[in-house]
């Protein structure tokens, strides 16, 4: 059985306190840009 | 008001570090939700006259000009476009853009923060996050 589709939100920024906003909030950089995956906010 | 009355009462040393206390709870507050509860703003879908506002503010953020209007009020035609707006004191002082797309390496509906701004004198109150806490929310809800 194939696992359910993901999905993610993505955002790159070049301003230093928007990453750690970014990151703060829950993005994880991923080495290419921020991601927040949302598979865990879906029931 | 309530700085000027206390100083006084208490003088020197004891004073000066009264007057530190205060600054430093007045710090503590502004960083703390119980503050950002104070501050009132809204965050609502992006209209149509919105355009011109949000392209005047991004040009004062970015410092430079160029014709946004039009792929604003394109986009907002758009259903794969998401804009925000944060309102606060009856004017714009915030704005994101979020585009959507198919993964077809995930499989999902991602999607894309191409702008996120919120004017200076407004930051630190909360806005951006309640801003991307609706972006969230909607991603999360399109993606089901």
């Amino acid at each position: 059985m194939p696992l359910k589709a993901r999905a993610e939100i993505h955002v790159d920024t070049v301003f230093e306190d928007a990453v750690k906003f970014y990151k703060k909030y829950g993005f994880k950089d991923n080495g290419v840009m921020l991601e927040l995956p949302l598979n865990r906010l879906q029931k | 008001m309530l700085i000027k009355n206390m100083v006084p009462q208490v003088s020197g040393k004891t004073g000066f570090k009264t007057l530190l206390l205060i600054i430093r709870i007045h710090k503590f507050l502004r960083k703390t939700s119980c503050f950002r509860l104070m501050s009132e703003f809204k965050i609502r879908p992006a209209e149509e006259e919105d355009a011109k506002p949000v392209e005047d503010m991004v040009a004062g953020w970015l410092k430079w000009k160029v014709e946004r209007a039009g792929a604003f009020r394109k986009a907002l035609r758009e259903k794969d476009h998401l804009i925000l707006i944060a309102e606060a004191e009856a004017q714009i002082v915030g704005v994101l853009h979020m585009l959507f797309y198919l993964d077809v390496v995930n499989g999902g509906l991602n999607s894309h923060i191409l702008l996120l701004h919120v004017e200076e004198g407004y930051q630190g109150k909360g806005i951006g996050r309640a801003l991307l806490d609706e972006a969230v929310k909607h991603a999360a809800e399109s993606a089901r």
